[in-house]
C-alpha cells in the first residue's frame, strides 16, 4: 500500500517522539503519582468507550480503535 | 525492489552486524536501567529515616539481628494501597522480638501518606522518604516492591507487584528465616 | 453546533471556577476486587432532510450494557464479562435515485426495521496490574440476521523503565442471512472473515505525560457489501457490489497530560486509516477530565471524523459503463462529522452514578479538503446515557 503525506507525518511524529523519550531522564517508579491517577489511564472508562465506538462503527467508513477487533454487526 | 536499491541484498554480510550492534544497544540501555537493582543473595543497603508520627529516626541498624520486612509504597499506587492492610495482619501475627515491617512512604506530599493511614491504620513502622534516595539505593523498577532480608542483613527474596495469593509464600518464608540463628554462617 | 460549543464553554467555566484544593482519590468502586456496571443509553437519529421518498423518520436504538470486572485465582487473574442487549427500530437508507433533474432523491426502507442484538464478551487477563500481562478475548453478537463470533489476544511488555511494547491480533467470522432475501432477490446466506493485527509502543515523556504510537492491519474477505443496501445503476434498481477483499492499514497516536494541580488530565487521540477501497480517514479526539471533589467529576469531549470516498462510491450512475463495483451507502462517501460529548460522574462510597450526552453531527463540508460525489443520506444523531457502578470486596 502507497504511503500518504500524512502517514509520513505520523510516522515522523513517533520517531521523533521516540527519541525525545530517550533523550530525558527516565522517570523513577517512585515518582509516577500523577501517572497513576485515575484520568491518565489510555480508557478511564471502557463500558463507555465500547458504547461509543459502536455507535462510530456503524455510521463510519473506518473501522474502530486500534486493538482486539470484536465482530461485525448488520447496523444500518 | 531490486538487488541494486537494496544493500542489504547487495552486502548480505552487512545484516548480522547491524543487528549485533542494534542487540548491543538495547542491552546496554535495558542494563542501564536496572543497573542498581538489589538482588537477592546481596546486602540490603543500609538507611535511616524519619518515622511518621514519631521523633525518632528509624532504620535497619536499629532492627539488626531481626528478619526485617522492607516494603516501599506509596499513597497513589493502588496495588500498595490493597497490600497495607494485608501486612498489617502479617505484622500483627509475628512476634516483635523476631519480626520487624518498615514501611518506606515515598508520597511527595506527607499529607497525602497520612490521609491514607487516617483512613486505614497500620499498627507497624511508616518511614517517609519523599526524596526517593533510598528506592534509587535499591534500583527499584516498579511499585510496589519489597524485601525480605534475614538476621544477617541480606536479602532473601524480593516481591514485584502485589497480589494477596503471593501473602502464602511470603509468610512461609518469613518463618523459615526466623528460625535461622542470627550469627550463624 | 455554535449553541452546544457555547454551553460546553460555560460548563467549562462554571467548572474552573469549582476547582478543589486537595485532589480527589480514584471512587471507591474504582478499587474494589470486583466492580459492577450497568449503563442505559438511548441512541436517536435526527429525521433525514432534504428530498425523500419514504418514512423520513430514521433508526433509534434503546442499549443496555452489564460488565463485570473482577479478580480470580488471588489477583493473579482478571476477568470481564459484558453483556449488551439493544433494541433497534426505524427505517434506514436504501438507495438514492436521480430526479427529473439529476438531482439526488434519498430513498428510505419501505417497512419499519425492528431488530434486537445481543452480545456477549469475555477477556481474561493474564497478570492483570502488573507491567507484562496476557488477554485473551472471545464475543459472540447475535441479530436476527447476523452473527459474529471474534477471538482475540494481546500481549503488553515493557521494554525498560520507560517504554512498553503492545501487539496481538484477533479474528472475526460473521454469518449474514438476510431477511425477506426471497422477496427482495437479496442474498440468501454469506460469510465474511476479518483478521487483525496490531503493534504499539507507549513511552513515560515525563512526570506528567506519556504517549503512545500504534499500527493496525485489516485484512477483510467474503461478503462485504451490505445486502439491504440497493443502488440505481441506469434503468436498473440492483444490489450495492462491494469488492470481496479489503485490506485497512490505520496508524494511532494516544497522549495523555496530566495536571495534577488542577487535578484534571488533557486526553488527545488521533488516528489516520486509509483502505483498498480508496477510502481514507482522519480521527481527532479531545478529551479534557476534571476531578471536582467531594466524588464529582466532568469529561467533555470533542471529536472530528473526516473521510475520503471510496473509489466505487457514487449516489447512483445514470450511465453506467460496466462498473463491476457500485455502492451508494452513505458510509462510503466523503464526509466530515464533528461531535461533542459530556458525561458527568459522582461517586458515593461504593458507588459511581454517570449521566451523559453527544451530538453527532455530519455534513460534506467537514470532510477534509471537501470533493467527492453527493452524500444524501448523512447522519446527525443524539445519544443520551445513565450508569450505575458498584464495587464489592
Amino acid at each position: 500500500m502507497r504511503l500518504s503525506p500524512v502517514a509520513r507525518l505520523v510516522g515522523l511524529v513517533a520517531f521523533c517522539a521516540a527519541l525525545g523519550a530517550c533523550a530525558t531522564t527516565p522517570v523513577q517508579p517512585w515518582e509516577r503519582a500523577h501517572l497513576a491517577r485515575w484520568d491518565m489511564r489510555w480508557d478511564p472508562d471502557s463500558v463507555q468507550t465500547a458504547m461509543k465506538q459502536h455507535a462510530y462503527f456503524s455510521k463510519e467508513g473506518s473501522s474502530g480503535a486500534i486493538g482486539a477487533a470484536g465482530g461485525g454487526c448488520g447496523c444500518n | 525492489m531490486n538487488g541494486r536499491s537494496n544493500p542489504f541484498r547487495a552486502r548480505p554480510e552487512l545484516i548480522r552486524p547491524r543487528l549485533r550492534v542494534f542487540a548491543a544497544l538495547l542491552a546496554s540501555v535495558v542494563a542501564i536501567a536496572n543497573a542498581a537493582a538489589v538482588e537477592v543473595g546481596e546486602r540490603a543497603p543500609n538507611f535511616r529515616l524519619p518515622q511518621l508520627g514519631k521523633e525518632a529516626k528509624l532504620g535497619l541498624a536499629d532492627v539488626r539481628g531481626k528478619v526485617v520486612f522492607v516494603d516501599f509504597w506509596a499513597s497513589w499506587c493502588s496495588p500498595c494501597r490493597e497490600a497495607m492492610p494485608q501486612y498489617e495482619k502479617l505484622q500483627a501475627s509475628l512476634p516483635h522480638t523476631d519480626f520487624a515491617l518498615l514501611a518506606v512512604n515515598v508520597d511527595e506530599t506527607r499529607s497525602d501518606a497520612e490521609e491514607f493511614l487516617a483512613a486505614h491504620p497500620v499498627g507497624y513502622a511508616v518511614l517517609l522518604d519523599p526524596a526517593g534516595d533510598v528506592p534509587k539505593s535499591y534500583g527499584l523498577i516498579g511499585m510496589p516492591t519489597s524485601y525480605l532480608i534475614d538476621r544477617r542483613g541480606v536479602v532473601r527474596w524480593r516481591g514485584q507487584g502485589f497480589k494477596s495469593a503471593d501473602l502464602d509464600t511470603l509468610r512461609r518464608e518469613i518463618d523459615r528465616l526466623v528460625k535461622e540463628p542470627a550469627d550463624a554462617p | 453546533m455554535p449553541r452546544s460549543s457555547a454551553s460546553l464553554t460555560a460548563l467549562l467555566t462554571a467548572a474552573a471556577a469549582l476547582l478543589p484544593a486537595a485532589p480527589s482519590p480514584a471512587a471507591e468502586s474504582d478499587e474494589s476486587n470486583t466492580r459492577a456496571s450497568y449503563r442505559f443509553s438511548e441512541y436517536d437519529e435526527n429525521a433525514l432532510n432534504g428530498p425523500v421518498i419514504g418514512d423520513p423518520q430514521r433508526y433509534r436504538v434503546l442499549s443496555q450494557q452489564l460488565d463485570v470486572d473482577t479478580k480470580l485465582d488471588g489477583g493473579a487473574w482478571g476477568l470481564k464479562l459484558d453483556a449488551t442487549h439493544e433494541v433497534m427500530s426505524g427505517s434506514s437508507p436504501w438507495f438514492v435515485e436521480p430526479d427529473a433533474k439529476g438531482r439526488p432523491v434519498q430513498v428510505l426502507s419501505g417497512a419499519t426495521i425492528r431488530d434486537h442484538r445481543s452480545a456477549l464478551s469475555v477477556a481474561l487477563t493474564q497478570g492483570p496490574g502488573t507491567s507484562a500481562n496476557t488477554t485473551y478475548t472471545a464475543s459472540y453478537s447475535a441479530e436476527r440476521d447476523y452473527r459474529a463470533t471474534a477471538v482475540g489476544v494481546e500481549h503488553s511488555q515493557p521494554l525498560d523503565a520507560a517504554t512498553t511494547l503492545g501487539y496481538g491480533g484477533s479474528f472475526s467470522h460473521d454469518l449474514l442471512r438476510p431477511t425477506d432475501a426471497a422477496i427482495y432477490g437479496r442474498i440468501e446466506r454469506a460469510t465474511k472473515n476479518t483478521a487483525s493485527a496490531f503493534a504499539s509502543l507507549a513511552w513515560v515523556l515525563d512526570r506528567d505525560s506519556v504517549l503512545q504510537a500504534g499500527v493496525q492491519l485489516n485484512l477483510e474477505r467474503g461478503f462485504l457489501s451490505d445486502p439491504y443496501k440497493l443502488f440505481a445503476y441506469g434503468d436498473q434498481v440492483l444490489p450495492e457490489q462491494r469488492p470481496g477483499r479489503r485490506t485497512e492499514a490505520a496508524g494511532l497516536l494516544r497522549y495523555r497530560h496530566s495536571f495534577a494541580r488542577l487535578d484534571a488530565a488533557l486526553h488527545l487521540d488521533y488516528r489516520y486509516a486509509q483502505d483498498s477501497w480508496g477510502l481514507t480517514s482522519h480521527t481527532l479526539e479531545a478529551s479534557w477530565y476534571q476531578s471536582l471533589g467531594n466524588g464529582w467529576r466532568l469529561v467533555p469531549s470533542l471529536r472530528w471524523y473526516g473521510q475520503s470516498q471510496a473509489r466505487f462510491y457514487a449516489p447512483f450512475l445514470i450511465a453506467p459503463e460496466g462498473q463491476r463495483y457500485y455502492s451508494g451507502d452513505y458510509r462510503l462517501g466523503t464526509f466530515g462529522a464533528f461531535s461533542t460529548s459530556i458525561n458527568v460522574r459522582k461517586a458515593i462510597g461504593r458507588w459511581e452514578f454517570s449521566l451523559g450526552a453527544e451530538h453527532y453531527h455530519s455534513a460534506k463540508g467537514l470532510a477534509l479538503g471537501g470533493g467527492g460525489a453527493a452524500v444524501p443520506a448523512l447522519v446527525d444523531f443524539t445519544r443520551a446515557w445513565a450508569g450505575l457502578d458498584y464495587g464489592f470486596d
